[in-house]
């Protein structure tokens, strides 16, 4: 049930985004190249600092699939 | 507080591949070979490292993870390779007992030493308006083995105003112990996600993923164990025990906005998280990165996590599970309910030639208290580390 839920509510957030935006030109996008806009711009950050959530908290997910695991303890 | 005297010591230069082993073996699970090696410039190509030293309080585990990558575009080939070793040295969080009253954690002693060599190839290729991808990433720990395989597809749509994606991992992880020669046990995990990318306007960009994780297998710590003493009767051992399968669903959502007025970049963070383990988690986090000289960038930032505990996790045993072997049970803190906050800071600098240089300095605590709403699991010893991280990226080819 919290799959079907989850599925149902990102397809409203979905289409709720997709509704409200403008269509940026390539040559509008001078902001949205920084790197700070990126998102996982340096893949090794994100990495370590992934990492280290598992080893400490439950929750996990989200950002890739494909990760491989650890017996971080 | 050591109250064992075993000893666990690996160094880890015996049986774990080294990590262009590891980067090799993760390479030639990849079709690499279907790359056209006619003469085609390099394009966007670029070579970093970077250092990760984590630091427990109460004189817990010490963690040094360096990590080298590399990243380029060739022809209609994007490609990313990384190798990184994960050397863990101090004191681990083994048993929970009442022995003195109330639920106390006993360290492992200062002894412990493990090493983890790791490595992740990915490959895409990118046609009109879509792009595939392989990933392929191994792990490799003297008792822990990881294996994953990756696949990506991702799908430009409006003028690249929306990007979708849809990917799908498998990992493969084959657990053993020091302390148990006949441990040889396996989980398999598979994951998918479908995520959105969405230009909101020239200045704001927002991402949403969702992910479902299936796994199957052993889930235990073969190192942890709770005791519970009691007045009248002896006390009771029971070796961690979790259920054979776990459902996970997160939900992640990223917004970034720059507010070139005061040359800043907002960036906002949400993840939602539950899975049939009872547990269900929020994190939200927070980055605002400034310019304030020329080529320098200062990003402070919070992060807050909270997480319910898991049904079966309890630090004093009751008395129907004497004699029971099967009963899931874990007094692993990773499982109990509390909420954890990291202040961060990052400065990094941008050189003549395009390489930066970063370095972030964090502190995370954890305390039952903190969990969203209040009412964590009954406080066992609160946890604190400190990190810092550094890197460099050095861009070339064209």
């Amino acid at each position: 049930m919290n799959v079907k839920r989850s599925v149902v509510a990102l397809a409203i957030a979905g289409c709720a985004l997709l509704s409200g935006c403008a269509n940026v030109k390539a040559f509008e996008r001078g902001h949205l190249s920084q790197p700070e806009m990126q998102f996982d711009a340096d893949f090794s950050a994100t990495k370590l600092s992934q990492q280290m959530y598992a080893a400490k908290e439950a929750a996990s997910g989200g950002y890739t699939t494909g990760g491989g695991g650890c017996g971080c303890n | 507080v050591a109250a064992t005297e075993k000893t666990e010591q690996a160094d880890g230069n015996t049986s774990t591949p080294s990590p262009l082993s590891a980067l090799m073996s993760a390479a030639l699970a990849l079709p690499i070979l279907a790359i056209p090696t006619k003469a085609t410039a390099l394009e966007n190509a670029a070579i970093g490292y970077r250092i990760l030293e984590y630091r427990e309080g109460d004189g817990r585990m010490k963690v040094r993870e360096p990590l080298l990558w590399a990243k380029g575009s060739l022809g209609q080939f994007d490609f990313a390779a990384s190798g990184m070793v994960d050397l863990v040295s101090g004191a681990s969080p083994q048993f929970v007992s009442n022995e003195r009253g109330t639920p106390i954690h006993t360290l492992s002693g200062a002894s412990i030493r493990d090493r983890r060599n790791a490595a992740e190839v990915k490959v895409a290729h990118r046609f009109e308006g879509w792009s595939l991808g392989v990933s392929r990433n191994v792990s490799f720990e003297n008792d822990y083995t990881s294996r994953a395989l990756g696949v990506e597809v991702k799908a430009d749509f409006a003028e690249k105003n929306t990007t979708l994606q849809a990917s799908f991992g498998r990992n493969n992880d084959e657990i053993s112990s020091f302390d148990d020669a006949t441990l040889h046990e396996r989980r398999r995990t598979r994951e998918f996600l479908v995520g959105v990318t969405q230009v909101i306007d020239a200045r704001s960009i927002v991402q949403s993923n969702l992910q479902f994780t299936r796994g199957k297998g052993y889930f235990n710590d073969p190192y942890r164990f709770t005791t519970t003493f009691f007045p009248d009767t002896p006390p009771i051992t029971v070796l961690d025990t979790r259920p054979g399968e776990r459902k996970q669903t997160a939900w992640l959502t990223r917004y970034r906005r720059t507010l070139s007025d005061i040359q800043g970049v907002l960036a906002l963070d949400y993840r939602y998280y539950t899975d049939d383990w009872g547990i269900r988690s929020h994190t939200f986090g927070a980055a605002y990165t400034r310019t304030i000289a020329e080529g320098w960038k200062i990003t402070p930032g919070l992060r807050y996590y909270s997480q319910t505990q898991a049904d079966f996790y309890r630090t004093l045993l009751p008395q129907s599970l004497r004699g029971t072997r099967d009963v899931p049970s874990s007094s692993d803190q990773r499982l109990a309910a509390f909420g954890g906050l990291q202040p961060s800071i990052t400065v990094t600098h941008t050189l003549a030639n395009g390489a930066t240089i970063d370095l972030m300095v964090s502190s995370y605590r954890q305390r039952a208290s903190w969990k969203l709403g209040g009412d964590g699991s009954d406080p066992l010893a609160t946890f604190s580390a400190r990190s810092v991280m550094a890197g460099i990226t050095w861009p070339f080819g064209n």
